[in-house]
C-alpha cells in the first residue's frame, strides 16, 4: 500500500484555525494592510486572483478602521462584496465582521 | 438621525414573520427531523443590504466581462482550457439551477423564521448564479474561435455519459428530506466542495488566460459564503434535538461520499487535464480546503454535539490520489461521445504529472501515448476499440466504473429486483442500499444504445457541427483535418452494454 497522504495524518485533528478568502480588490488590499497592522500573527497567502488570510482563534475586521485605510466609509455588506469564502464561525454585528474558531460563539448560545 | 444598529433592525425584522395559516402545508417530502423553532442566521441578512450588495457585485462582474470582450481575452486563453469549459460550465449551471429549487424547498419546509430569511437570500443568489454562468457561456460562445458545443451545453451535458454525474450529484439539492437537502447542499457541497471549485479553480483559470471565469466564480462564491452559514445555522438548530443526531450523521456520511465522487472528479480533471499551466496539485488543494478547513476546523469541532466526520474520509483520501486520472482517461477513451475537444498530452504535461504524482507515467503514460497516435483521422482508430469492454456507469454517482484506478477498479455488479446494476465503489454500494428506489429509476447510460453503430449514437445525441458531418468532439486542437461521422462509421464500432447478460 502506498504511503498515507498528509491528509490521512490530519483527519481526526480539530483545528483552531479560521480563515477568510478575499478576491483581489481595493477593499481587499486595505483589509490586508489592516490585518498586517493589527494581527501580525495572521498568515496571508497570495493566490494570484484572491488572498487567503488565516489565523488561530479569531479574525476580526472593523469597518471603521478599514474605512480609514480606504479613505471612505465602508459597511459590512459593502465589504462582503469582496469576501469569496471563509471558514470558522462568522458573526456579523454592526460594523464588525468576526470569524471564530469556537464552534458556538456567544451569539449562537441560548 | 443616527442609523439604527444592525442587531436591532434584524431583531425587529423577525417580528414580521408569517405563518402558513392561509394554506395547509403539504410538503412533497416529509422530514424525519424535529426542527426547533429557534435558529440563527449568522449573516443577519436584511433585504435592503442584500440588494445593494448584489447590485455592486453584478456591476463588477459585468464590467469585467465587458473589458474581456473589449480586449479579446477569450482568444488569449489556452484553447485546451476553454474546450474544458464546454463540459464544466453547464455542469456548474446544473448545480445552480437545482439549488434554486432547493432553496425554495427549504423556505417552504423549514418553519424557522430566521433560517428561512437566510434561505430566501440564497434562493435569489442561486438565480443570480444561473444567470451569471449563462452569461459566461454566452461570452465564450461569442468570443472563442471554436464555439461548437457551447451552443448546446445544457442539453449536451444532460445526454452525455459522464455529464449525468451532474444531475445525479445535484438533484439531492431538492429531493428527499428537507433537512438532508440542507446537509447535502449547504453543509457538504457549499462548505466543503465549492471552495476547490469556485475559489481555487479561478487561480487555474487565470494561469490559463481566462479572467472571465475567475471574476465570475469569485463573485459567485461570495454568495456561497452565506449559504455555508445557512448550513451551519440549520445544523446547529437541529442538534438541539438529540433524536436528530443519528440521522444527521447518516446524512453527512451519504452526501460527503456522493459529492466527493462528483466534485473531486470534476475539479481534478478540469484543473489538471484541461489546463496547460497548473498552479497547484489537486490533491494538495483537496487537503487544504476539504481536510484542513472543512473537516479540521468544522466537522471535527462538532464532536461535543455527537456529530462525527464522515467515516469514509480515509477512503475518500485514497480515491483522491487517482480518481481524476482515471476519469480523464475514460473521457479521452470515449472522446467521440464528447461535445468538446481534448488534445493529447505533451512531454511537458508528462513531466508535470510525474513530478506531482510519482509513478504516473508507468500507470497512465501508455494510454496517452496511444491517444496521441490515434488523434488524426488517418490513423483509422479510436481508443474505444482497444478497451476489452466498455465500463458501466455507477448507478448512484454515474461515474464511469474505473474508480479509483482504471487498472484496479472497485466496481460492484449485482442484481436488484431482477435487474443488473453496477456501482463504482463500496461507498456508492452503501448509498444504493440505503434506499434503492432513489437510484433504480434511470437506465445505465449504455443500455438504450446497445447494438447501435457509434456514428448513429453521436448523431442521435446531436454532437455534430453545423455542417452536419463534422464531430463536435475532436482528439486534437488542430483545424486542418477533423473527424467526421463518416470516419467513425468506417470503424463499424457497435456499442455493447457491459451489463447485458
Amino acid at each position: 500500500m502506498a504511503e498515507p497522504s498528509r491528509a490521512t495524518r490530519r483527519m481526526t485533528d480539530a483545528r483552531e484555525t479560521v480563515g477568510i478568502s478575499l478576491m483581489g480588490s481595493e477593499e481587499a488590499h486595505a483589509a490586508l494592510a489592516l490585518v498586517r497592522a493589527e494581527m501580525p500573527d495572521a498568515q496571508i497567502t497570495d493566490n494570484d486572483c484572491f488572498y487567503k488570510i488565516e489565523r488561530e482563534g479569531l479574525l476580526e475586521l472593523d469597518m471603521a478602521k478599514l474605512g480609514e485605510l480606504l479613505g471612505r466609509p465602508i459597511t459590512v455588506p459593502e465589504f462582503l462584496v469582496n469576501m469569496s469564502s471563509y471558514y470558522g464561525r462568522i458573526v456579523i454585528n454592526d460594523g464588525i465582521l468576526q470569524i471564530h474558531s469556537d464552534i458556538l460563539p456567544a451569539r449562537f448560545r441560548g | 438621525m443616527a442609523t439604527p444598529k444592525l442587531e436591532e433592525v434584524h431583531d425587529k425584522s423577525k417580528r414580521y414573520d408569517w405563518g402558513f395559516d392561509y394554506a395547509i402545508p403539504d410538503p412533497r417530502y416529509k422530514t424525519r427531523y424535529l426542527i426547533p423553532p429557534k435558529g440563527k442566521d449568522p449573516f443577519r441578512v436584511l433585504i435592503r443590504d442584500y440588494m445593494a450588495m448584489e447590485s455592486e457585485k453584478d456591476a463588477r462582474v459585468f464590467g469585467a466581462l465587458d473589458a474581456d470582450v473589449r480586449y479579446k481575452t477569450a482568444d488569449f486563453s489556452e484553447p485546451r482550457w476553454v474546450e474544458g469549459m464546454k463540459f464544466a460550465v453547464p455542469a456548474f449551471t446544473d448545480a445552480e439551477y437545482q439549488a434554486v429549487k432547493g432553496a425554495g424547498f427549504l423556505i417552504s419546509c423549514v418553519q424557522n423564521q430566521e433560517l428561512r430569511q437566510g434561505y430566501a437570500g440564497q434562493m435569489l443568489d442561486e438565480v443570480r448564479h444561473t444567470q451569471l454562468e449563462t452569461s459566461l457561456r454566452r461570452y465564450y460562445l461569442k468570443n472563442y474561435h471554436d464555439p461548437a458545443g457551447f451552443d448546446i451545453g445544457q442539453r449536451a451535458l444532460g445526454n452525455h455519459p459522464v455529464g449525468t454525474m451532474a444531475r445525479a450529484s445535484f438533484q439531492p439539492f431538492n429531493t428527499g428530506d428537507p433537512i438532508e437537502v440542507a446537509i447535502c447542499l449547504n453543509v457538504v457541497l457549499e462548505t466543503a466542495y465549492t471552495n476547490p471549485l469556485v475559489v481555487a479553480l479561478p487561480q487555474v483559470a487565470v494561469a490559463n488566460g481566462d479572467r472571465a471565469l475567475a471574476t465570475t466564480f469569485l463573485s459567485i462564491q461570495s454568495d456561497e459564503s452565506r449559504h455555508m452559514a445557512n448550513g451551519y445555522g440549520t445544523l446547529m438548530c437541529c442538534v438541539q434535538e438529540a433524536d436528530n443526531v443519528p440521522f444527521l450523521n447518516e446524512a453527512l456520511e451519504r452526501h460527503f461520499w456522493h459529492q466527493h465522487m462528483s466534485m473531486d472528479t470534476l475539479v481534478g480533471v478540469v484543473s489538471e487535464y484541461y489546463s496547460v499551466h497548473r498552479p497547484w496539485v489537486y490533491q494538495d488543494v483537496w487537503e487544504e480546503w476539504v481536510v484542513d478547513d472543512f473537516i479540521g476546523s468544522y466537522m471535527n469541532r462538532l464532536k461535543e454535539f455527537g456529530l462525527r466526520a464522515p467515516s469514509r474520509l480515509p477512503d475518500v483520501a485514497r480515491f483522491v490520489k487517482d480518481m481524476h486520472h482515471s476519469a480523464a482517461l475514460a473521457l479521452a477513451a470515449i472522446w467521440p461521445l464528447n461535445f468538446w475537444r481534448i488534445d493529447p498530452l505533451t512531454e511537458r504535461d508528462y513531466e508535470w504529472f510525474e513530478k506531482a504524482y510519482p509513478g504516473w507515467h508507468a500507470r497512465y503514460g501508455g494510454f496517452w501515448d496511444m491517444y496521441r497516435a490515434m488523434s488524426d483521422p488517418s490513423s483509422g482508430k479510436i481508443p474505444m476499440q482497444t478497451l476489452p469492454a466498455l465500463p458501466p456507469f455507477c448507478q448512484v454517482c454515474h461515474a464511469p466504473c474505473v474508480m479509483p484506478r482504471f487498472d484496479a477498479p472497485e466496481t460492484r455488479v449485482f442484481e436488484h429486483a431482477g435487474k443488473r446494476y453496477a456501482v463504482c465503489s463500496e461507498g456508492c454500494d452503501w448509498i444504493f442500499k440505503l434506499n434503492p428506489t432513489i437510484y433504480t429509476g434511470c437506465a445505465n447510460w449504455w443500455e438504450p444504445w446497445h447494438g447501435m453503430n457509434l456514428a448513429d449514437v453521436i448523431e442521435a445525441l446531436g454532437y455534430v457541427r453545423p455542417d452536419g458531418k463534422t464531430l463536435m468532439a475532436q482528439p486534437h486542437l488542430g483545424a486542418s483535418r477533423m473527424w467526421t461521422l463518416d470516419d467513425i462509421r468506417r470503424l463499424d464500432y457497435i456499442i455493447q452494454d457491459p451489463l447485458r447478460s
